[in-house]
């Protein structure tokens, strides 16, 4: 048997690999993972540092890419072997000889599989050449051996057995391969990672990460799915020998590959089973705590003074004792605390006397003989062990953004949000490792929400040889055992404990320290030219950033701890501050693989290979080199742009590396029973670096995050945002911009410039304690004679907003004593129902902000000075139902005025703006008399291949570079409109769309016709653009054609096209896409009589 | 060795019945099986070689069940089907080597030589490293043969082996299969073309719409067609009436009207001679004449 297996494989493989078809595709196969590897790993390219940093990534890179390819090329050749097996007399010269039908198909199976292995090992090889010479990294053997057994074995098993199945069962191959196609597909578009990743046989979606410091974090899961799979597939092969339409040959052993194909095809069926279990259970069980916060919400706590932590780490968890000194908050016999549900509670005790409790997944209840009074001091300890249960993290994220692969990498690096591994730990407030009172995340209330400050005391004992790092000093008091000294109460504690070395640099009296683990040392060969400099560095930016946001860095040291590649944090609606940031730390991703800056020696290389940098010194690189990483602490948001058709998606998420949190979160508290939230707002308005509304990405994706919020905030008080699980992704920008709006209003009442100075010092005098609220606006009236707390209820819970007209801004030089300035003068109305302030911001070196407070209805002109000329002038109508919500002048000219004396003021102003004069009549494209002519033109294969192209925002972005086949509406500040500046365009054709404006005319007489005209990005870049567009205005002498001619020098704006003689009638102007211009915009026509 | 085939049915799944009570003794030697197409030659022999089930009946060889002892059948089998095609991509001794190998020849230096001799023998041995895909229809044809003769088989089984072959290489198949028949094997060999039975086999079987209609030798075959066989000398007119009164086997054109060769029990009005028929008049007798009245003649 073995002999007859052998050569079958053994020819079909020749048969296979002498084909064609089979040349090809494993020729392009290894071309592709040639470019990639010369352009994402080799020095010619890109020298991902993902892929450097941790070189196993590099084996699962190339499997990853080249398993697309094979599982799609295996559904072919399997389905091919069986057709010809079909095609009678050409095989029963095979079939008549003397062989059982599983072996028959084993070999042919084995042939196939062979070959894909040989294909395999080429792209490995290819890989480790690479690997080999790529720089600064090393060769993880183990790697090119784990991962084709990972990856390709189970993916060729499983599709070459449902091939043969269902060619065998089918019997057609065009069937066949289409019903597969089909569910590669499927899995790819739809099912992803569905189930936590159970439909996902190619491994594509499922996160195969391998850690230097814990490995694969989801082994459970990588077995049981890939073994799942590669049983199917063993089921699946046998089953098809079956079904081999050959009489066989031994029923002893047709009936073994039955019993064991059915053997395989259960043994997957329970490996699918326990997944989907798994899968339940970890969706099940953050509902089951919300539904026990939501229930407990209001019952009774303790405030913590004092908490006393002793932990032991264990191979498979820790145990620990908590000592909790507090006071009662109210009176009561039992008291709610939270602790993960993967730890169990041995003991209550209070002086050694036990106490009853009670464990309901995560929350703990301890009760008391007696009743409690309220403020009574409280000393218990409570004693726990086990491990943590991952579903119990993020229980308000929403399982789906859990489950999402995310678009910067080729692959999934995976998510964990705690480790308890023997070798490593980490235990952050997420996790719930020690028993906090009261309960967590409640979608029925924010006042689940407490934060405190506590003065924490903890004792480590680790395993033999690992090192713990938390908050503060380690000083070790016994063998393996380690206590923390710190200066100040903190709000949270974490935890991590590992083969860490410590690498430290004093600057000052703040110790700037690295933690990392054994062979990660990378980073100290690094910059060799600067290392000198490099404190002084560390000392400036820091000093810059405290200059700007008036608060100083609360502690003495700074650290870097290194922990696993798949540690994971989300944004959350109630904090910016992500769970890799903890008091005086930073969690790093191992080698801080995300990001090329940490890459050093290597971004130095490419920054040299930049022609502008020829000429910089290895220490003006290096410097810049260190000066990038320093920035990846700085920046508040990250922003991914996605292109979908022919949407533009924009992507902010909050940087979890941004160490603001320090600044602030870390050290001080707004405390607010009635508005939780109002400590993030504060937190929002004492941040310097704002969510960017920058122009490119209205322009491409038709508008800001701030827009979108504001459209959320029109249908939505505030007060309901923040319970809604919807429009999550935008809550920042809510926030944000609530944030913004209510400091803008206090700052604005106050009329003082020192307001921020004033809220910093009253932080800096609360540090490491909560500030209450009301305590806040008292000081607030003491200081300013605002009253803010009648203001409150109305931010919190109206729906109206101010709409704001603005007329063109006006730059003037005037004198101010002797010395000449520019004075820039405009009008604002707010023609909305509720208050508002407008921010406007004069484009000079040095911007200067500048606040305008409107009542409901309210017109106001402003005056403001300046030194320099500015070049134009920004506002930001903050939350508005304007569209764009921010807009931009530029100043083509200042004009002389010989007024002298002139000082900054704002006047209230009797007359509103209007932007229609008497005798004018106009059409917008918002108007109702606006109308286009409509095409579908997204092919029906496209709208299947990308189920999630949704119609989105009814604005689109202004992208002339790729105009859209239909009329599209989009809005920008240089289109004509009441609060709303948008436009229709298209990209310019042969004449046959069109738009049309029906204007009402109601009295008889000549008109003149003006249009108003934009010009969009295109006359910038190409300055000899020109082309017109072509109208067609029916009036009582016939038809006239106008057009508008457009080049670089001709203006915006409002542009005459002939004066006519219209009937009482509604008369139809029509502009066509015909035009040698990259698109044509439809915006506004006005009508102006003469007589 | 000896195959019996005893009361063998096969209805296909749409109804149709290839093969009615089909009883065939067969013992070593060539055995030819002849009949028109659709007489149910293939459906029989693909019972035989175990890749079809028959719907009744039982096939033994050498007393054994062939349905329960399908190992010791195909331990024995070499089969050439009608339309035979090959991998493309291998070569000629490839091919025969693969084919070696699972007839279970597994010494290597064995099969070598196994592989070199089939090929001389089949006149393939010029061409052994060409690809089967570039093969000329007769060397395909050739090469098929090779595979279904490599390592002796004791039952070799042939459908319409010598249709694609030119006069030369036919004669030099029937001499090859001589051969072998005279060793201890069982040759059984289908086939429409009657001068591949005729000048090997001593025993045939005639086998039209799924039935046996004769077995014995080719010569008691001629036998009882004995005073069938008429030999007519008709002008242009009368042609064209005999055609379609009697079954003409042979016209040959004479300088005063056509020489023609009929078969039938008896010719009326015309001048007829009888003549001694041969392996094909006694076919068309009994495939066009004897069977249209449903007789079925034993020997």
């Amino acid at each position: 048997m073995a002999s007859t297996f052998r050569t079958i494989a053994k020819y079909e493989r020749k048969i296979l690999m002498r084909s064609w078809f089979f040349r090809i595709f494993s020729s392009l196969a290894l071309f592709v993972l040639f470019v990639f590897n010369m352009g994402e790993i080799s020095e010619v390219g890109d020298m991902r540092w993902l892929y450097r940093a941790i070189p196993a990534n590099m084996p699962y890179a190339n499997l990853f890419l080249l398993n697309i390819s094979q599982a799609i090329i295996a559904v072919f050749l399997s389905s091919e072997f069986i057709k010809r097996d079909r095609k009678q007399d050409t095989t029963e010269v095979f079939y008549v000889r003397s062989m059982a039908n599983s072996t028959y198909i084993l070999a042919k199976t084995w042939s196939i599989l062979s070959i894909f292995l040989i294909i395999n090992v080429a792209a490995l090889a290819m890989g480790l050449i690479f690997n080999l010479l790529a720089l600064n990294t090393w060769v993880d053997w183990q790697a090119y051996l784990y991962y084709p057994i990972l990856i390709s074995v189970p993916t060729l098993l499983f599709i070459i057995g449902l091939a043969s199945l269902l060619m065998s069962l089918i019997r057609n191959q065009a069937l066949t391969f289409l019903l597969l196609l089909g569910y590669i597909l499927s899995s790819l578009i739809y099912l992803k990672g569905t189930y936590n990743y159970l439909f996902d046989y190619m491994a594509f979606y499922l996160p195969l990460f391998h850690s230097e410091i814990v490995g694969f974090s989801n082994w459970d899961t990588i077995l049981t799915l890939r073994g799942m799979y590669a049983s199917f597939g063993l089921g699946f092969i046998l089953l098809s020998s079956i079904f081999l339409r050959r009489l066989p040959q031994s029923r002893l052993l047709n009936g073994l590959s039955f019993f064991l194909s059915l053997g395989f095809i259960a043994a997957a069926l329970l490996l699918g089973n326990k997944h989907l279990t798994e899968y339940q259970d970890s969706i099940n069980l953050p509902k089951k705590m919300i539904a026990l916060n939501n229930e407990f919400v209001n019952h009774a706590q303790i405030d913590v003074e004092s908490h006393d932590i002793q932990l032991k780490q264990q191979k498979d968890g820790f145990q620990a004792v908590s000592k909790l000194i507090g006071l009662t908050r109210s009176s009561a016999q039992d008291f709610v605390f939270i602790l993960n549900p993967g730890l169990k509670i041995n003991a209550v005790t209070e002086n050694d006397k036990p106490l009853k409790f009670n464990r309901n997944l995560h929350l703990l209840f301890i009760q008391t003989d007696t009743i409690i009074p309220e403020g009574t001091s409280v000393n218990w300890t409570i004693e726990y062990e086990g491990t943590i249960d991952e579903n119990a993290c993020y229980p308000d994220v929403d399982h789906k953004v859990k489950f999402e692969k995310p678009d910067n990498n080729l692959f999934d690096i995976g998510r964990n949000y705690a480790f308890v591994h023997p070798e490593f730990m980490l235990l952050t407030p997420e996790a719930q490792w020690y028993p906090q009172p009261g309960v967590g995340y409640s979608d029925k209330t924010p006042f689940w929400y407490r934060k405190d400050f506590i003065d924490y005391q903890l004792t480590v004992k680790t395993l033999p040889g690992l090192n713990p790092v938390s908050q503060g000093q380690a000083k070790q008091i016994a063998d393996n055992t380690f206590t923390f000294e710190r200066e100040h109460a903190l709000s949270q504690l974490s935890l991590s404990i590992g083969r860490y070395k410590k690498s430290s640099l004093q600057v000052e009296d703040l110790e700037f320290s690295v933690f990392y683990t054994e062979g990660h040392n990378y980073f100290e060969s690094a910059l060799p030219d600067i290392r000198d400099t490099i404190p002084f560095i560390l000392k400036e930016k820091l000093g810059d950033f405290e200059r700007q946001t008036q608060l100083k860095y609360p502690f003495k040291e700074f650290a870097i701890v290194e922990v696993p590649g798949q540690f994971k944090s989300y944004d959350r609606t109630w904090t910016s501050v992500h769970q890799t940031i903890q008091a005086g730390m930073v969690y790093l991703p191992e080698k801080g693989l995300y990001s090329r800056y940490m890459d050093f020696s290597g971004y130095e290389k490419r920054l040299k290979r930049r022609s502008r940098n020829r000429n910089k010194t290895p220490q003006e690189l290096q410097t810049q080199v260190f000066q990038s990483f320093l920035s990846g602490f700085f920046r508040f948001k990250n922003v991914n742009t996605n292109s979908r058709g022919n949407r533009t998606e924009v992507e902010e998420t909050i940087n979890p590396y941004y160490q603001f949190g320090q600044f602030y979160e870390m050290c001080n508290n707004l405390d607010s029973d009635k508005w939780p939230v109002l400590n993030r707002i504060f937190e929002s308005y004492l941040r310097i670096e704002k969510t960017t509304g920058t122009d490119w990405v209205r322009r491409s994706s038709g508008s800001t995050q701030n827009e979108l919020a504001n459209m959320v905030l029109q249908e939505k008080s505030f007060a309901e945002i923040l319970t809604l699980t919807e429009n999550l992704p935008l809550i920042d920008n809510v926030i944000e911009l609530k944030g913004e709006m209510l400091f803008s209003i206090m700052q604005a009442k106050a009329k003082n410039d020192d307001f921020r100075s004033f809220v910093t010092q009253v932080l800096q005098e609360n540090r490491f304690k909560n500030l209450d609220f009301e305590d806040f606006i008292s000081t607030l009236q003491a200081k300013f004679g605002v009253d803010l707390s009648q203001d409150m209820n109305k931010w919190f819970n109206e729906t109206e907003m101010p709409r704001y007209l603005i007329n063109t801004p006006i730059a003037e030089k005037v004198l101010v004593g002797n010395r000449e300035m520019t004075r820039v003068r405009f009008i604002v109305s707010n023609l909305g129902e509720a208050e508002g302030v407008i921010k406007s911001t004069l484009r000079l070196e040095e911007p200067i902000d500048k606040l305008m407070y409107l009542e409901p209805g309210q017109t106001k002109e402003a005056f403001y000075l300046s030194m320099e000329k500015p070049a134009g002038i920004h506002f930001n109508t903050l939350t508005s139902g304007n569209l764009p919500n921010q807009l931009e002048y530029t100043f083509e000219g200042i004009n002389e005025t010989g007024i002298t004396n002139a000082r900054e003021l704002q006047v209230v102003v009797d007359n509103p703006i209007v932007i229609k004069n008497s005798g004018e009549i106009i059409v917008d494209n918002e108007s109702s008399g606006f109308e286009f002519t409509h095409y579908e033109e997204v092919s029906r294969l496209r709208k299947w291949l990308n189920p999630e192209e949704e119609e989105g925002f009814k604005y689109k972005g202004t992208r002339v570079w790729r105009a859209p086949l239909n009329w599209t509406a989009t809005t920008g500040d240089q289109f004509f409109g009441e609060f709303v500046r948008s436009a229709f365009y298209i990209k310019a054709g042969d004449g046959s769309k069109e738009a049309k404006w029906k204007i009402p005319v109601s009295e008889a007489g000549r008109y003149d016709v003006f249009y108003h005209v934009y010009k969009d990005d295109s006359f910038g870049w190409n300055r000899n653009q020109k082309g017109n567009y072509q109208f067609i205005i029916p009036h009582e002498n016939g038809t006239d054609r106008p057009t508008i001619e457009l080049s670089q020098d001709t203006p915006s704006g409002w542009t005459s096209l002939g004066d006519y003689e219209f009937a009482s009638d509604t008369i139809t102007i029509t502009l066509s896409n015909e035009s040698r211009l990259r698109a044509v915009f439809a915006d506004a026509m006005k009508l102006v009589r003469m007589d | 060795m000896n195959i019996s085939i005893q009361g063998l049915n096969k209805i296909y799944p749409n109804g149709y019945q290839a093969l009615t009570d089909v009883n065939l003794e067969i013992s070593e030697g060539m055995f030819g099986l002849l009949g028109p197409n659709g007489a149910g030659k293939s459906s029989l022999m693909r019972i035989l070689v175990t890749l079809m089930k028959p719907s009744s009946g039982q096939v033994f060889v050498n007393g054994k069940d062939a349905s329960k002892n399908r190992d010791y059948v195909r331990s024995m089998l070499g089969y050439l089907p009608q339309d035979f095609s090959f991998f493309s991509n291998l070569r000629t001794h490839e091919f025969l080597d693969y084919a070696a190998r699972l007839a279970g020849m597994n010494s290597r230096r064995k099969r070598s030589q196994a592989v070199d001799h089939m090929l001389e023998e089949v006149g393939l041995f010029d061409v052994r490293s060409r690809k089967a895909g570039k093969l000329s229809g007769g060397m395909k044809r050739r090469l098929g043969i090779a595979q279904a003769l490599i390592n002796e088989p004791k039952i070799i089984i042939v459908d319409e082996p010598t249709t694609g072959l030119d006069p030369e290489e036919r004669i030099r198949f029937r001499n090859l299969l001589a051969r072998l028949s005279s060793q201890d094997v069982i040759i059984i060999l289908s086939t429409h073309i009657v001068a591949d039975i005729s000048s090997t086999c001593e025993h045939m079987a005639l086998l039209n719409r799924g039935q046996v209609a004769f077995t014995g030798s080719p010569e008691e075959l001629i036998r009882q067609a004995q005073n069938h066989v008429w030999s007519i000398y008709v002008t242009e007119k009368e042609y064209v009436e005999v055609n379609q009164k009697y079954q003409v086997v042979a016209t040959v054109m004479m300088n005063d009207g056509w020489k023609v060769t009929v078969v039938g029990d008896e010719v009326e009005g015309y001048e007829a001679e009888p003549i001694a028929p041969n392996l094909e008049h006694a076919y068309v007798y009994f495939v066009e004449h004897t069977m249209k009245n449903s007789h079925s003649y034993q020997s």
